[in-house]
């Protein structure tokens, strides 16, 4: 059979038709590992206006937990806490009042599973 | 991407080929590859000097009319003409087979390596990528410069931006074009998938050079096919195969393609005494200069040694071999063509090593310890050690074809003109013993050349030539053991030598791939990188100034893709090494802000050059931005946290 096929043309085709499979293959790993559930390991907290006196956060979940814990310390006492669900891949707010800050130090700790997270502003 | 890969240098190829055929389709596949990477970049860098914004609709009118132009011409002269051909595709059936076995094979071994560096990881590849996203969001082409620290009367502040020679435009525009006209980010497949595509190419380069090298011999198509499995499924992933891929070195990568092709077709001009061939030697030369110095400066170095090896083999036919020089050089299309290289170089755009004098620094001798040279067993390491040794064993062979004659019982007249006909003809071998006796002058002993430049990225260029040498040896040795003129015995010994030998070809080849399957690069790690990267450019402003790490976070050269603000932006804690001799790191601010933030002179810093966010690792650098009170942690994911000090 392989008389009949021009020997250069079956070596671009099959050398195009390497390079498609290929291509395909690494482009569809890559848009996978890039969806940052990948590996369902991590998650994040962070302010949603850090510059200012503002308190609400966020928790984004990147990972097998859903069930997030959460304390607010003023200074050295816890002031308010909870509880929150967030499924894989979402981002929750958590609204916080900001009020009789001044000269204090507001953290705030995030636990899931055996991880826990802390931000914090320091208002002195 | 075949509209800018293949479309416009197919075009331009139909026009070389009006008269008469002068590639097979496989030549023609290659060849349109690279020089459609030439031409795109020329016509971008044509559209930047116009002032004419770069993006899709300007691309796709310049590459479509490029192309339309070449078709018309095309169409115009050849309608009188009938196109003489004299080439055949002619692989056997057998042969084929084992080129799609070999290339699918190398496709194989390089996409599983791939596969665990997809993510935007790579130091050097995060540095480009700024550049080619520059072109994709201003539309012009990138002025190379940086911002960076300087001291003043011990005070620090942000100079203006300052040139920099790192960077050669050809690494960038393709990425560029290929990105705006398939809308795909460069925080996408889309880098390394380009590189690939290059690095396939090159492959079938090797083979296509292989081939026309040994035009003359019987058994060029082995050779060729040898060959290619010497540079494509063994040694597939150590550099400069998938692990530059994966590194980002860019330069390197896309010059192993335009490399062998300005060779070929130089081989090939000289050869056939051609100037369509001589134009398109000299355009591969240019499109080299324009995208990698040091390919650049070899290549220069390997065709100086040739044409001056040429030389010395013809001192019979002197004469008759400047003429025929003369007839290429000084042609209408080889004036025309130098005369709009000049041109081009001068009024549209100049290589920014050239502009900034950065050659200086390359010549005058040898500035760096990396730069001294290596051994000849780190040599052999790098270049991989069976096409090493069976490299010079083929280069040995070769040579002692042209001794052979010497050795014959003819007169010294006859004996000397037989070896000058024989090498006459031939300039593939004498470029090929060129391209190797470079590589090899400048990465063992570069202070001979008083060159100054990496001794190890010069050795990966050994691979190619050597695989050449190394397949033209297994093929000889493997002829010989089917030749029916010599004993049983001697055959027996000879095809188990050749046994033996590639059996350990195979296995080292092998067990190279094996050893260097392994990733490094951790996705998840790098997520949460561009995760923090992206918070922190959604709520950093125009005046804020950020402080990163290049020690303990991965991916950190891709932040700076999420601000384009300067390529030194975020500023970023060097690697340790870079402070110590005075060279690399004249300050000292990146290292104290990140490693010692509460000491007066990382306060001193902080106020100074008014940074007010740091993005550090969590375990390595938060405990000492957590013991000072002047930052407010802002965000912490598992592997980075973000400070922010609210007093700037």
């Amino acid at each position: 059979m392989l008389k009949h096929f021009k020997s250069n043309n079956l070596i671009i085709a099959v050398t195009i038709f390497f390079i498609v499979i290929s291509f395909s293959f690494l482009a569809y790993a890559q848009t996978k590992q890039q969806d940052p559930n990948y590996g369902k390991a991590w998650w994040s907290l962070y302010f949603s206006t850090p510059k200012d006196n503002e308190l609400s956060f966020y928790i984004e979940n990147h990972s097998g937990q859903e069930n997030f814990h959460w304390e607010i310390t003023l200074e050295k006492s816890v002031v308010t806490k909870g509880d929150s669900i967030v499924p894989l891949g979402e981002k929750k707010l958590i609204p916080v009042k900001n009020e009789g800050l001044d000269g204090k130090r507001v953290s705030i700790k995030v636990t899931a599973g055996k991880t826990s997270k802390e931000i914090y502003k320091d208002f002195k | 991407m075949s509209f800018i890969l293949f479309l416009p240098g197919y075009c331009l190829l139909e026009i070389i080929e009006i008269k008469r055929r002068l590639f097979t389709k496989l030549e023609k596949f290659v060849i349109a590859f690279g020089l459609s990477i030439t031409i795109t970049n020329l016509l971008m860098l044509v559209l930047g000097a116009l002032k004419i914004n770069i993006n899709r609709v300007s691309l796709l009118i310049a590459i479509s009319s490029f192309s339309a132009l070449c078709l018309a011409f095309n169409y115009y002269f050849k309608r009188n003409h009938k196109i003489q051909s004299s080439l055949t595709d002619n692989f056997s059936g057998k042969q084929v087979l084992l080129i799609c076995l070999v290339l699918g094979i190398s496709i194989f071994i390089r996409t599983i390596y791939l596969q665990n560096t997809m993510i935007p990881s790579a130091t050097d590849m995060g540095h480009h990528m700024y550049w080619t996203n520059e072109i994709i969001q201003k539309g012009i082409i990138p002025n190379y410069q940086k911002t960076d620290i300087q001291i003043t009367n011990g005070n620090y502040s942000i100079s203006q931006p300052q040139n920099i020679s790192d960077f050669i435009i050809g690494e960038h525009l393709i990425f560029a074009a290929i990105a705006l006209i398939s809308g795909l980010s460069v925080l996408s497949y889309l880098p390394i998938l380009v590189m690939f595509s290059v690095n396939i190419m090159t492959l079938l380069a090797i083979l296509i050079l292989s081939l026309r090298i040994f035009e003359s011999d019987q058994n060029s198509k082995q050779i060729s096919i040898v060959a290619l499995f010497f540079i494509g499924p063994l040694f597939a992933i150590a550099p400069p195969q998938a692990k530059f891929l994966a590194g980002g070195v860019i330069g390197n990568v896309i010059s192993n393609l335009l490399l062998p092709l300005a060779i070929y077709f130089f081989i090939r001009a000289l050869k056939e005494k051609r100037v369509s061939l001589f134009v398109l030697a000299l355009l591969f030369s240019m499109s080299l200069f324009y995208t990698h110095h040091l390919s650049a400066l070899l290549f220069s170095f390997t065709f100086a040694l040739g044409i001056t090896g040429f030389v010395f083999f013809n001192l019979c036919n002197l004469k008759k071999t400047f003429i025929h020089w003369f007839k290429l050089i000084f042609s209408l299309p080889t004036i025309s063509f130098l005369l709009f290289a000049a041109a081009f170089a001068f009024l549209v755009y100049t290589p920014t090593y050239i502009t900034n004098k950065a050659v200086n620094t390359v010549v005058g001798g040898v500035k760096k310890v990396e730069h001294t040279g290596l051994s000849a067993v780190d040599y052999k390491f790098i270049a991989g050690e069976p096409r090493m040794v069976f490299g010079i064993f083929g280069a040995i062979l070769l040579a002692f074809g042209f001794l052979a004659t010497l050795r014959s019982k003819q007169s010294w007249k006859n004996k000397l003109n037989q070896l000058l006909s024989q090498t006459k003809m031939d300039y593939g071998i004498i470029l090929l013993f060129a391209w190797l006796a470079v590589i090899s002058l400048i990465t063992l002993y570069p202070t001979l050349l008083g060159i100054s430049i990496p001794s190890g990225r010069v050795a990966n260029y050994g691979v190619y030539p050597l695989s050449i040498l190394a397949a033209y040896f297994f093929v000889k040795v493997y002829t010989l053991t089917a030749q029916r003129n010599i004993s049983l015995v001697r055959q027996n010994l000879l095809f188990g030598l050749f046994t033996l030998s590639f059996i350990f070809t195979v296995q080292a080849g092998f067990h190279d791939n094996q050893e260097n399957l392994v990733s490094t690069t951790s996705v998840v790690r790098s997520n949460q990188t561009l995760a923090a990267a992206k918070y922190l450019s959604f709520v950093a402003k125009e005046n804020d100034q950020i402080i990163t790490d290049h020690i303990y976070i991965p991916s950190d050269t891709w932040i700076k893709i999420f601000f384009m603000r300067d390529y030194n932006f975020p500023m970023y804690r060097a690697n340790l090494e870079r402070y110590e001799n005075g060279i690399d790191r004249q300050e000292k601010c990146t290292l104290w802000m990140i490693s010692t933030p509460n000491t007066p002179e990382s306060k001193q810093c902080f106020e100074q050059l008014g940074v007010n966010f740091a993005l550090v690792n969590r375990k390595n650098d938060a405990p000492q931005f957590q013991k000072n009170q002047n930052f407010w942690q802002i965000y912490s994911n598992d592997e980075l946290n973000i400070y922010f000090n609210p007093s700037k």
